[in-house]
């Protein structure tokens, strides 16, 4: 492998003109990706100097009076941050930890499916729940386990015959509920990309193996999943960017002040922040300091996956 | 006991401040100088057919299915009258705060007049110039508003910001103008306690099941909320019910307060007011909110209030309602009265009858009624606006004129409402039992009336409303002027207290903090997870929170309040 690289290297140069005319057809598909970086990815990044001014609208962003880190500083210094970094990361923690494994199992489960209508309509039905919206599963949420009005606390009653359970203002359900049912409504969506892999996987190995005597389980363990390793490290990696970017919306949707305690995320605190003024600087340097970690994150997961596997983004 | 001579402190405050306000707090100029003619009456049309069109951006009508884009009868009234075409730029309602809130940030191709989105800083709008000052345009267009103002200077004080100047013309809710009649007439009258008030509401029919009287004390609240879970009044012979939630912000509960003389602010539960000596306090750590806690906290070990109060919102409140299991709610608006008990009604409970409460006696045995704040900074004419004087004219008429008032109030004359020889308005079957089985209001708004552009709503509006509801009238007309107390300035983003640029920011660097930590102490406290002998504690934390900043900052908001009021 090394090997081969270097002599790629070592080989007759060929002028870049020739290489740009070679590979014109393939350099102009590439061009609405890139435009679509630039504009949408990269441009935007401008606006991050937002974090370093004390941002009037009708200054523009250049215009505004320079702070420097005072955004940031205010950010650090803010007796709540401890705790909405220590939120934002668990909660992100737990869900990938949690809501990570379940597709594969999933996808590993559906493959084994001999009758391929079955298999459709196990599919179709676990895809599903993401299709509905964040607002109504949060309301369905709130009225099963209502201590009140909910069908599931009439019947933990009636079987134990203990006072109802408040599950929703008690801090102590809160990320169980968050994750369980982020892990309902998205296993069967996020299996599609391992099914996609495994549909990938030669029946030439699997023939060999049978016909070294392995039984299916046997099979699994030994062809289906190493073959998808590389696709679950890649999906770990990209995971692992996304650690402190929690789903605002349902926590906006879920918490109230009796589950601050572990429910207030950075995104959430901005917000409520927001409504009594636009604070766009403040916004935009908590923000920026929220990308910053899930930068760390993804390359130390990719680093960490470069050194003990094969396998890594870049 | 804080705030029943609310009134007089205001005065004392404007005495004390009147030296301060003559010379401008902090080299702000407190009251423009007129520099033209002070306007007349307007002729009507404000312009020839044809020739001037305004371009409104709003946010879309509260009933959904008629937007303001299909050209409302309302506005096509408005435009013959006054001879105007409306451009309008439509956004859904729920958009409207991120798109139109975009296009101001950014600043450029904006309409000639928009409404302030809810969630923006309308004297920011002005300071970052995106918004134009209004103080001579209005005192040379806008006659109606300027009779308003001189028979309410709270109406000056509310537009206000803190540089002197006005950069938005108010919407008005009830507290103003009594009749459309009267615009025209000049000679206003004082409109005293409002009809659509923020109250608590009990199930009368389970008080009269249960042989019990009309709560006035704490003590009563206790023994009637006790009976409600003990006694069975649903008759399903499960002591199911709820005696007691809050209705849509956990904050509604504080409402008993008043048991110690703290009022809840009007229309949400605002944390800040001001006592007898002009002095602006914090709620949230005084002795008497203590009291508050130690009574919710009774009620809470109890199993009186809702287990899930704290995660109150209007569609869980209105499902224990419809299920016959709520006795009492705390801080509701009385439009709903009738939506719950024809609810009740048609789950077959046909005796249902919820009732508004008399606010609780304070210590000194009074039962006083706070008014809602009524002056909100709702629409802005941009800095791109050609014709200000047009668009200020028609902002006026539209909003203020007698005609302006009839048409957003009560429709058109001979669709939506009659009007007999004596001038009695009374609305006509069509709206009251219309064929798309929609209630009166909303066929209003599907008239464009009720809407998002600023109007006053007038007495007359609600009891034209409420015709059919008369106990609701009878209610609000029961409070006498002296048990009416008026709001303190809602800090809220729109009838803000006039904040200057430097004040927001300590605002926001602290108010936050702040809030989060005492809503969330406060259901500790109330859920018995913290004691209450910690309550020293709590105030010094959120003492070390900066409340000494945030204090000063509103006092001094105040003080310039009150000093454009003068």
């Amino acid at each position: 492998m090394k090997k081969a690289r270097e002599t790629a290297v070592k080989g007759p140069k060929i002028p870049l003109k020739r290489l740009i005319y070679r590979d014109r057809h393939l350099l102009v598909m590439c061009i609405p990706m890139i435009l679509f970086f630039l504009i949408f990815a990269y441009l935007p990044m401008i606006g991050l100097l937002l974090a370093f001014v004390d941002y009037k609208p009708a200054l523009g962003i250049t215009g505004s009076p320079f702070v420097g880190l005072d955004n940031f500083i205010q950010v650090i210094k803010n007796p709540f941050f401890p705790r909405l970094l220590k939120n934002t990361f668990l909660i992100g923690l737990y869900s990938l930890i949690w809501s990570f494994p379940f597709p594969i199992v999933f996808a590993l489960a559906v493959n084994e499916i001999r009758s391929r209508k079955f298999k459709k309509v196990v599919q179709t039905i676990s895809y599903m729940p993401y299709f509905i919206s964040i607002v109504v599963i949060v309301g369905l949420l709130s009225n099963f386990l209502s201590p009140t009005t909910g069908i599931i606390n009439q019947i933990y009653s009636m079987i134990t015959g203990k006072d109802p359970i408040s599950f929703m203002t008690e801090p102590k359900y809160f990320r169980f509920l968050y994750i369980a049912t982020n892990i309902w409504q998205t296993f069967g969506w996020n299996s599609i990309i391992y099914l996609a892999a495994l549909a990938g996987v030669d029946i030439a190995l699997y023939e060999s193996a049978r016909v070294d005597g392995a039984n299916r389980f046997q099979q699994m363990l030994h062809i289906t999943l190493p073959c998808i390793i590389p696709t679950i490290i890649i999906m770990l990696v990209l995971n692992m960017g996304n650690i402190m970017s929690v789903g605002f919306e349902k926590i906006i949707l879920m918490y109230s002040p009796s589950t601050y305690e572990v429910a207030d995320v950075i995104s959430t605190y901005t917000y409520r922040r927001g409504i009594v003024q636009a604070d766009y600087s403040f916004g935009t340097a908590i923000g920026m300091f929220n990308s910053v970690i899930n930068m760390v994150f993804i390359v130390g997961a990719n680093w960490f996956s470069r050194k003990f596997s094969d396998t890594s983004l870049w | 006991m804080r705030k029943n001579k609310r009134l007089s402190g205001i005065i004392a405050g404007t005495m004390a401040l009147s030296m301060v306000a003559a010379g401008g707090i902090g080299g702000v100029s407190i009251r423009a100088e007129a520099a033209g003619s002070r306007a007349e009456k307007p002729v009507l049309p404000l312009a020839e057919e044809g020739t001037e069109t305004l371009t409104i951006a709003t946010m879309d009508n509260w009933y959904a299915t008629k937007s303001y884009n299909d050209n409302l009868p309302v506005y096509q009234e408005f435009e013959k009258l006054t001879g105007v075409k409306i451009n309008w730029e439509v956004i859904p309602i729920n958009d409207y705060d991120q798109v139109m809130g975009t296009r101001l940030a950014s600043g450029q191709n904006l309409p000639d007049i928009f409404v302030i989105p809810w969630e923006a800083n309308a004297d920011q709008l002005g300071y970052d110039g995106i918004a134009m000052p209004l103080n001579d345009l209005i005192e040379e267009n806008a006659y109606y508003l300027n009779q308003l103002m001189d028979k309410y200077p709270v109406v000056r004080s509310g537009i206000t910001s803190a540089d002197g100047n006005i950069y938005a013309y108010p919407g008005f809710g009830e507290g103003f103008v009594n009749t459309a009649e009267e615009m025209e007439t000049g000679e206003l009258t004082d409109p005293g306690a409002n009809l659509c008030l923020n109250v608590s509401m009990i199930r009368q029919d389970w008080l009269d099941k249960l042989g019990l009287d009309m709560p006035e004390t704490l003590d009563d609240w206790y023994n009637v909320l006790k009976a409600f879970k003990t006694q069975d009044p649903n008759g399903n012979g499960k002591a199911d019910e709820i005696p007691l939630t809050a209705t849509f912000n956990v904050r509604d509960i504080y409402r008993f307060g008043e048991a110690f003389g703290l009022y809840r602010s009007g229309n949400a539960e605002c944390r800040w007011d001001v006592d007898d000596e002009g002095k602006i306090y914090f709620k949230d750590t005084t002795e008497e909110f203590k009291k508050t806690l130690e009574f919710l906290n009774k009620l809470y070990a109890e199993g009186l209030l809702d287990p899930e109060y704290s995660m109150a919102a209007y569609d869980r409140t209105t499902e224990k309602i419809n299920r016959d299991l709520l006795g009492a709610l705390c801080s509701d608006w009385m439009s709903n009265i009738g939506t719950y008990n024809a609810n009740l009604k048609t789950a077959g409970v046909d005796d249902a009858n919820w009732v508004p409460v008399k606010p609780i006696q304070n210590p000194d045995g009074e039962s006083l009624i706070v008014n809602r704040w009524s002056v909100w900074k709702t629409a802005a004419i941009s800095k791109d606006c050609k014709n200000p004087e047009l668009a200020m004219k028609w902002l006026d008429f539209q909003t203020l004129s007698a005609e302006g008032v009839a048409l957003t109030n009560f429709g058109i004359e001979g669709v939506s409402y009659a009007k007999s020889d004596d001038g009695k308005i009374t609305l006509t079957e069509t709206a009251t039992n219309n064929s798309d089985g929609i209630g009166a209001q909303e066929y209003l708004r599907s008239l464009g009336a009720w809407g998002q552009l600023p109007y006053p709503q007038a007495k007359e509006g609600y009891e034209v409303l409420w015709a059919d509801q008369p106990e609701i009238i009878e209610f609000g007309n029961s409070f006498t002027a002296d048990q009416v107390v008026q709001p303190f300035p809602n800090n809220g983003t729109k009838a803000a207290l006039p904040f200057t640029d430097e004040e927001n920011s300590i605002r926001s660097e602290y108010e936050t903090n702040i809030e989060t930590y005492c809503d969330e102490m406060a259901i500790k406290f109330i859920e018995g997870k913290e004691s209450l002998d910690n309550f020293e504690d709590y105030v010094a934390t959120v003492e070390s929170y900066g409340l000494g900043e945030l204090l000063e900052v509103h006092q001094t908001a105040y003080e310039r309040f009150l000093g454009t009021e003068g």
